[in-house]
C-alpha cells in the first residue's frame, strides 16, 4: 500500500481522486490548501503527491512541488489542471519531474500512471 | 459537389518591435556601443579618402598641380595615421571595454581628437573654404546621440577648433594654406579687416543654428520615442492582464464542471452506491453535454491564444508530420470506436516546418470534424503526400458523412458558425473548431481546399508551403532615432 498526497482546493475532485485512489488500496491524505500540505509533508512522507496546478494562486501546484523538492527531493509528482494542452505545456516546461493530466482525470488514466510513478 | 479554397491573406501584422525603455535623456551604453561601431566605419572611409589623396599627390604631383590642386603630401598621411590609431582605441572600447575607457569617455576623447584633426584638415584645404562645414556633421551626431549640454558642448568644440585654425593663421605662426591654388592666393586678400570677422562669425553662427534646430528635433524626437515606449510597454501590461484574465476565466468556468462530471464519474464508474441502469444512461448523457461544454470552454481559450499569437513571429521546428498524424489517429481511436467510424490511413514520411501543438490542434480538430460529422459504419480516408504538379506536401482528410451545401462552405471557417445539419448530427458542436484551424492556418501559410456535396461527405485538403510565411521587415536599425 502506497501513501499518496492530494492537495485539489475543489471537494468534488478531491473526494473522487480518494475514493479511486483507495479502491486500488492505496491510502490518500488529502489538503485543501498548498500550505496545509507543506506543513504536513514531514510527517506524512507520501510516495507519490497529486497536484492541482490552479489552487489560489495562478500556479501554486508549482510552487508546491518547488517546495516539496526541497523537503522531499525525488518525490514523484501528478499534476492535474482544468486547462488545454497550450497551458499544460507552458507548465511542463517549468516541471523537471512529473506528469500532466486534463481533469477531470479518469480512473483508466489515473491509475496506470500512478502504478507507473510508483515503480 | 462544391469546391472551395480558403487562402489565407498574406502574412500581415506588426513585427515585435525591440522597445527598449530608456528614461534617461541619453541613449544606453548598448545603442552607443553600435552607434561607436558606425563611427569607426565612418572613419574608416576618411582615413581612406585621406590616404588616397596624399598617394596622389606622391604619384600624380605635376598632373595635380596643373589642375589647380595643391598637393599635401605628408598632413593627409599624417592625419590618417592619427585617425587610426583612434579607431584602434574605439575598436578595442567596443571589443574588449574592460580592457580600455569607459565608453562614453572613450567617445569625448574621440571628438575632441576629430576636432583638432579637423582643425589641421581645415587649415590645410583653407580656413575660408567649404571646409569648415566639416563640423557640421560632428555637431549634427552629437545632436542626436547626446543630450542638449553634450552637444552644446561639440558644439564649442567646434567653435574653439575652428577660431584656433584661425588665430594660428592670422597670427602668423603658421603660413596660411589651401588645398586650391585660387583659394590660397582669396586668403592671402581675405586675411584682412572685416572679411575675416564676417566670415568666422557667419560660419559660428551657421553652427550654432545648427546646434539649435537639431538638438530640438532630437529633444523633440526622444520625448515622442519615450512616450511611443511608455505606451507600447502600457499596452504590453494591458495584454498580459487580459492574457491572465483570460487563463483565470477559463479556469474559473471549467473547474465547477470538472467537479461535476468527477462526481458524475463516481457514480457512473460505481464507486459510489449503484444506481439504475435508466439513471446512468442520463448521467451519461449529462456528461456527454458538460465533455462539450468543457471542450467549447477550452476552444475558446485556444483560439483567444491563436488570435493573439496572430501576426507574431513563430518559432517553427522540423514536424514529423506523419508521425503526428498517427497520433492524432490514435488518440482519437476511442472517438471513432464509439461512432463506429473506420479511420484509414495512408500517409508517408512527411517533414514540415511549423509549431508542433498547432499543427496538432489543426490535426486533431480536421480528424474529429471528419470523424464527428461522419455517418455510423462510415469511413474516413486520411491521406498525404506530395503533391506532384507543385511538389507542395499535402494532406487530405475525407469522410463519407453528412457534407455541408455549398453555400454554406465559406462561413464555415467563421467564429461560432455550424451549418443546421452539423448541430442536428452532433448537438456539441462548438462552432470554434474550424475557426481554430484557420488561424493556424494563417500562421502556417497553409492553403485548405474543401470539397463537399450533401450526404457524400466532405475532402478538407490542406496544402503546406514550401516556405513559411515571412515576417515583415524588421524596423530599420540604421535610424539612431528609432531606437
Amino acid at each position: 500500500m502506497s501513501k499518496i498526497m492530494h492537495v485539489e482546493d475543489n471537494a468534488a475532485i478531491r473526494e473522487s481522486v480518494k475514493l479511486v485512489l483507495e479502491k486500488e488500496g492505496h491510502e490518500v491524505v488529502s489538503y485543501e490548501t498548498a500550505a496545509a500540505a507543506i506543513a504536513a509533508l514531514a510527517e506524512v512522507k507520501p510516495d507519490l503527491a497529486i497536484l492541482d496546478i490552479m489552487m489560489e494562486s495562478m500556479d501554486s501546484g508549482l510552487e508546491v512541488n518547488e517546495k516539496i523538492q526541497k523537503l522531499q527531493p525525488g518525490l514523484p509528482c501528478i499534476f492535474l489542471t482544468s486547462l488545454g494542452e497550450e497551458v499544460q505545456q507552458i507548465f511542463a516546461g517549468r516541471l523537471q519531474t512529473g506528469q500532466i493530466l486534463q481533469k477531470p482525470v479518469k480512473p483508466e488514466t489515473l491509475l496506470p500512471l500512478v502504478k507507473k510513478m510508483l515503480h | 459537389m462544391s469546391l472551395y479554397t480558403l487562402e489565407p491573406a498574406e502574412w500581415g501584422g506588426t513585427s515585435p518591435s525591440d522597445h527598449k525603455a530608456d528614461s534617461r535623456r541619453t541613449f544606453p551604453l548598448g545603442i552607443l556601443l553600435e552607434k561607436a561601431r558606425w563611427f569607426i566605419r565612418m572613419r574608416w572611409v576618411v582615413v581612406l579618402s585621406l590616404l588616397s589623396f596624399g598617394l596622389l599627390s606622391h604619384l600624380a604631383e605635376s598632373q595635380l598641380q596643373a589642375l589647380g590642386v595643391i598637393p599635401g603630401k605628408i598632413w593627409p598621411i599624417a592625419i590618417a595615421a592619427v585617425l587610426v590609431l583612434g579607431n584602434s582605441f574605439v575598436a578595442l572600447a567596443v571589443r574588449r571595454p574592460q580592457r580600455s575607457l569607459s565608453l562614453p569617455v572613450n567617445l569625448w576623447v574621440q571628438i575632441i581628437l576629430d576636432m583638432a584633426c579637423i582643425g589641421v584638415v581645415i587649415h590645410f584645404v583653407g580656413v575660408f573654404s567649404f571646409a569648415p562645414s566639416f563640423y557640421f556633421l560632428h555637431i549634427a551626431l552629437a545632436c542626436i546621440f547626446f543630450d542638449l549640454w553634450a552637444s552644446f558642448g561639440v558644439l564649442l568644440l567646434a567653435l574653439a577648433s575652428y577660431t584656433l585654425c584661425i588665430y594660428v593663421e592670422l597670427s602668423g605662426w603658421v603660413e596660411p594654406a589651401a588645398l586650391m591654388l585660387s583659394w590660397q592666393q582669396e586668403a592671402r586678400v581675405e586675411m584682412s579687416g572685416w572679411s575675416i570677422v564676417t566670415m568666422s562669425a557667419g560660419y559660428a553662427l551657421i553652427m550654432l543654428a545648427l546646434w539649435y534646430i537639431v538638438s530640438r528635433m532630437s529633444v523633440r524626437l526622444r520625448e515622442h520615442e519615450r512616450s511611443v515606449v511608455q505606451a507600447a510597454k502600457k499596452v504590453l501590461r494591458l495584454q498580459e492582464d487580459r492574457d491572465k484574465y483570460a487563463v483565470q476565466m477559463t479556469h474559473q468556468l471549467k473547474a465547477p464542471l470538472d467537479a461535476m462530471r468527477s462526481i458524475m464519474m463516481l457514480i457512473t464508474e460505481g464507486y459510489v452506491e449503484p444506481v439504475s441502469g435508466d439513471i446512468r444512461k442520463r448521467l451519461l448523457e449529462v456528461d456527454k453535454q458538460a465533455e462539450g461544454l468543457g471542450e467549447l470552454i477550452l476552444d475558446v481559450l485556444r483560439l483567444y491564444n491563436l488570435q493573439k499569437a496572430a501576426g507574431r513571429p513563430i518559432e517553427p521546428v522540423d514536424i514529423d508530420l506523419g508521425e503526428r498524424i498517427r497520433a492524432a489517429v490514435v488518440d482519437l481511436k476511442q472517438m471513432a470506436d464509439k461512432r463506429r467510424v473506420r479511420v484509414n490511413l495512408d500517409v508517408g514520411e512527411l517533414s514540415i516546418k511549423g509549431v508542433p501543438l498547432q499543427i496538432d490542434l489543426l490535426l486533431h480538430n480536421l480528424l474529429s470534424n471528419a470523424i464527428t460529422y461522419s455517418f455510423s459504419e462510415g469511413e474516413v480516408h486520411v491521406v498525404g503526400g506530395q503533391d506532384e504538379a507543385n511538389g507542395r506536401i499535402f494532406l487530405e482528410v475525407r469522410d463519407q458523412g453528412i457534407g455541408i451545401a455549398a453555400e454554406k462552405i465559406p462561413k464555415i471557417f467563421e467564429e461560432y458558425y455550424h451549418t443546421e445539419e452539423a448541430f442536428k448530427h452532433n448537438s456539441t458542436s462548438t462552432g470554434i473548431g474550424l475557426a481554430i484551424v484557420k488561424k493556424i492556418a494563417e500562421t502556417h501559410g497553409l492553403k485548405i481546399q474543401v470539397e463537399s456535396e450533401v450526404g457524400k461527405g466532405t475532402c478538407f485538403r490542406i496544402l503546406f508551403p514550401r516556405r513559411l510565411p515571412q515576417l515583415p521587415p524588421d524596423h530599420d536599425r540604421s535610424c539612431p532615432i528609432c531606437e
